[in-house]
């Protein structure tokens, strides 16, 4: 049951899954334009290069939306990479295979999803946006399929509304630049080594292999292969975010009920959600 | 000058081993094609109960 041209929830705050390219930049300007505050989460899983490239869009950011408005907080996930994407190494290779290349950039986000969650809850922010398109969806993270059920059994369980603004978006570049928010033109046509943000070792092998053999060419086993890593990694991220808060007051309980209090009258998409 | 270099740098090796393990991956999925088809089946019965069961909640 969703409520048409609902406002945006107490507290006014959002969170954006922030990269700093020109998919999450875009997601974080239209999301600014409806909240009070948003907060870039920028994660560091310890094995990327030039994450500071991620803080260039956050300046034009500001200036769009208002310097106070727009904070960027950039948070080390080692830890968590550790556990989720690294701690069941063997077993990982032994089930997926040469596919887990491209799995490596869904254990990454989910990673960071488990940090999200537990940032949004501290902070009482009941709203998460990303940069996610469907033109991506060659990579398992972006898959429609995975973003959708990711939404209802993850996100929601723990109170916090997931949207992806520019999911139909086809070209976010032309966009950045019609806002003037865009740092140079075409800087989506840099391909993998991107001026905006982090470059990813894995993440170049991974791109290459979901983009072109992950897909048409391998049938349904980039859906079958999303659906059961996340499936697997769940009780990982569950247990993390437990352990986070087993000694802490208010505890998760309280924390999640608050969230859905404010975040259940919100409609299910971000275009029928009233300006701040 | 320098970050532009190990950008590259990090392309030029990184891309061929996506290309290598990318064929070795496109054979192993070849070979299990039955196993995938099968399982997409049923994890598309599972995810369309599961949103059935959301609506009617």
């Amino acid at each position: 049951m969703t409520t048409q041209n609902a406002s945006f929830p107490l507290g006014k705050k959002a969170s954006i899954l922030y990269s700093g390219g020109t998919d999450s930049a875009l997601a974080a300007y239209l999301v600014g334009q409806k909240a009070e505050e948003i907060t870039l989460l920028t994660f560091d899983p310890g094995f990327i290069f030039f994450i500071e490239n991620s803080k260039k869009h956050v300046d034009l950011l500001r200036h769009h939306l208002g310097a106070d408005r727009v904070k960027q907080e950039i948070i080390p996930i080692k830890p968590f990479i550790d556990r989720i994407l690294f701690g069941e190494r063997m077993h990982d290779f032994k089930k997926y295979g040469f596919n887990l290349t491209a799995l490596v950039c869904l254990g990454c986000r989910l990673s960071m999803h488990t940090m999200a969650i537990i940032y949004n809850l501290e902070h009482g922010i009941p709203v998460i946006a990303d940069g996610s398109i469907q033109k991506q969806s060659t990579v398992p993270e972006q898959l429609d399929s995975f973003v959708r059920r990711n939404r209802r059994t993850l996100w929601w369980k723990y109170g916090i509304r997931h949207f992806s603004p520019i999911y139909e978006e086809d070209n976010s570049d032309l966009e950045m630049d019609k806002i003037r928010l865009s740092l140079k033109p075409n800087l989506k046509k840099q391909f993998i080594l991107f001026d905006t943000q982090a470059t990813c070792p894995f993440g170049v092998p991974a791109d290459v292999y979901a983009r072109i053999f992950y897909g048409e060419l391998s049938g349904p086993a980039r859906e079958v292969d999303t659906f059961e890593y996340s499936e697997q990694k769940r009780p990982l991220m569950e247990a993390i975010i437990n352990e986070h808060f087993a000694d802490k007051t208010p505890g998760l309980d309280e924390l999640i009920d608050q969230l859905k209090t404010v975040a259940s009258p919100l409609p299910a998409k971000w275009e029928d959600i009233d300006h701040a | 000058m320098l970050k532009l270099i190990g950008r590259y740098l990090i392309a030029a090796i990184m891309i061929p081993v996506g290309v290598v393990v990318g064929v070795a991956g496109w054979i192993q999925n070849k070979l299990r094609q039955d196993y995938y088809q099968r399982r997409f089946k049923e994890i598309k019965d599972q995810i369309k109960q599961e949103e059935e069961q959301a609506k009617q909640s």
